[in-house]
């Protein structure tokens, strides 16, 4: 065998070692993303499924608040399986209005506050909303490590050739960023 | 470490006010510091007595097996006056210490708290913790306390694990013990629910390696799970996160959580591990000793009372700073 065949050789060794070593990091950070992705989901469909009961909890008490409990019951209509980022985005945006106005009318009745339910309630919703950011923050962290591994050399060749494009992070709201003006919440 | 938010000025007063038996302790650490103070200089005295001795008896000395002799049975008179006259009063005010100040400020901080002085926390919880990887071939240590703060149930206890590492040399086996851990352990219930496993470690590769070392530790990995990246850089230069689950991993470790274990880092200044396993947070301060007796100081002194306080107060902070003490999840 002559020296320049065993010097192509090892260089079309090297090419392709680099290339599977490469495609598989591509591969496993693409799936991190997804694991992430399905972990926000699990969370977002937790939160969602806490609504019917804490409007059956709260409706007893809060009779007179028709227009909270609409806004509430409304954030329970459609599947939330079916929904893609987007429509979580704006669900979630809803939601976190409607829970605003909630927690400062929650303060006019005391014999809901002292429920022994709405307490345990008011756990799991915390507990959901933990995780839920938990959740996020783990996405963000798995499309930051995506992403800079289809744009940095050379991984970005491989990228290319997959065709795999930037992932875009979950971001706050404009209104999220904004200070809670109390006024707003009821109108 | 700010005791502020843990106890109010008022309640720490009241409990240095109340230390029982002030008088006889304090005549008892008198007459340690009166023992010692003679046992130091008899000590120089001898000392000097020797030197002289050997400068003026001359190796070519007709007496020299008298001078050896002598030599000996100064340092035995010494060693004996020590051990019959200095170490016994010693022990005793180190035990009335223990009893009397710092069982009492456990009881008054912690009620129903449980204090053992000789006693610390067995293996199986050390091991349990996941902070030290390392099999463990001596250990010891001293001042368990088991208590209940706001609604944690917590313990602590100072450690000192080691191993052993033999080596076989001309002369035959050569042993050395190197420390594995040297401080205060500490377990307490957490807040939160979980099922996998999370540890904090120093990050001493991206610390002196850069990005180098956080690539290594990446391909490296770690026998307790996948490393896990925490938004807050300073808290990411300091230490390292395992996890057998990266979101478990973050819903535990919260943003606030970083920058109080961050906060909690410079304030102690040493070596910091954290793990939460089986529903518990271990914690695990590298430091030299817990509720040390000072002999120097008066027992009359408030504020030597206020100073043997501040190990607790310090413990209980962290508790507090990681929120450990706050049950809004129920649990």
């Amino acid at each position: 065998m002559s020296s320049e065949l065993i010097v192509i050789l090892v260089i079309v060794g090297f090419l392709l070692l680099a290339y599977i070593f490469i495609y598989n990091g591509l591969v496993s950070r693409k799936n991190q993303v997804e694991y992430a992705n399905g972990a926000v989901n699990v969370a977002f469909k937790n939160r969602y499924d806490l609504i019917p009961n804490l409007v059956a909890t709260v409706k007893q008490y809060m009779q007179h608040e028709r227009g909270l409990l609409e806004k509430l019951t409304e954030l329970r209509s459609g599947s939330a399986s079916q929904w893609d980022a987007k429509q979580m985005g704006e669900w979630d945006q809803r939601y976190n209005n409607a829970m605003k106005a909630f927690n400062i009318t929650v303060e006019n009745y005391p014999n809901l506050k002292a429920d022994t339910q709405f307490t345990h309630l008011q756990v799991s919703l915390n507990e959901c909303e933990a995780q839920l950011a938990a959740a996020r923050r783990t996405y963000n962290a798995a499309v930051m490590d995506y992403n800079n591994s289809i744009e940095m050399f050379p991984s970005n060749i491989v990228a290319s050739m997959l065709n795999y494009k930037r992932k875009d992070m979950i971001e706050a709201t404009q209104q999220e960023r904004q200070t809670p003006n109390v006024n707003n919440l009821f109108a | 470490m700010s005791d502020s938010e843990l106890l109010s000025k008022d309640k720490i007063e009241s409990i240095c006010r109340n230390v029982p038996d002030i008088e006889p302790m304090e005549q008892l650490r008198l007459k340690v510091k009166k023992r010692t103070k003679t046992f130091i200089l008899t000590s120089i005295i001898i000392a000097a007595v020797l030197i002289s001795a050997l400068i003026l008896l001359k190796p070519d000395s007709r007496a020299p097996g008298l001078a050896v002799a002598s030599v000996f049975a100064l340092i035995l008179g010494l060693l004996i006056f020590y051990f019959v006259a200095v170490s016994p009063v010693l022990s005793k005010l180190k035990t009335k210490f223990k009893e009397n100040i710092i069982k009492y400020y456990i009881s008054s901080i912690l009620p129903g708290s449980h204090y053992e002085p000789e006693k610390y926390h067995n293996l199986s919880e050390y091991y349990e913790s996941l902070l030290f990887m390392i099999d463990v071939d001596r250990h010891s240590g001293e001042n368990y306390v088991k208590g209940v703060f706001d609604k944690t149930e917590l313990s602590f206890s100072f450690m000192h694990t080691e191993y052993k590492q033999v080596e076989h040399t001309k002369n035959g086996q050569k042993v050395t013990w190197h420390t594995i851990f040297k401080g205060v352990f500490l377990c307490a219930d957490s807040n939160k629910n979980f099922k996998g496993k999370t540890i904090i470690l120093p990050d001493t590769a991206e610390k002196y390696l850069g990005g180098f070392g956080k690539w290594l530790q990446r391909h490296s990995g770690n026998t307790v799970g996948e490393l896990v990246y925490m938004e807050n850089v300073k808290f990411e230069k300091e230490f390292v996160v395992y996890s057998t689950d990266p979101v478990e991993a973050r819903y535990l470790i919260t943003p606030k959580i970083q920058e109080q274990i961050f906060h909690i880092k410079n304030l102690l200044k040493k070596d910091l591990r954290l793990s939460f396993v089986n529903n518990r947070v271990f914690i695990a301060i590298s430091r030299d000793d817990i509720f040390k007796l000072n002999t120097s100081l008066s027992f009359k002194n408030p504020e030597t009372l206020r100073y043997y306080m501040k190990d607790i107060i310090e413990l209980l902070t962290l508790i507090h700073l990681l929120d450990l003490n706050i049950r809004i999840w129920g649990r």
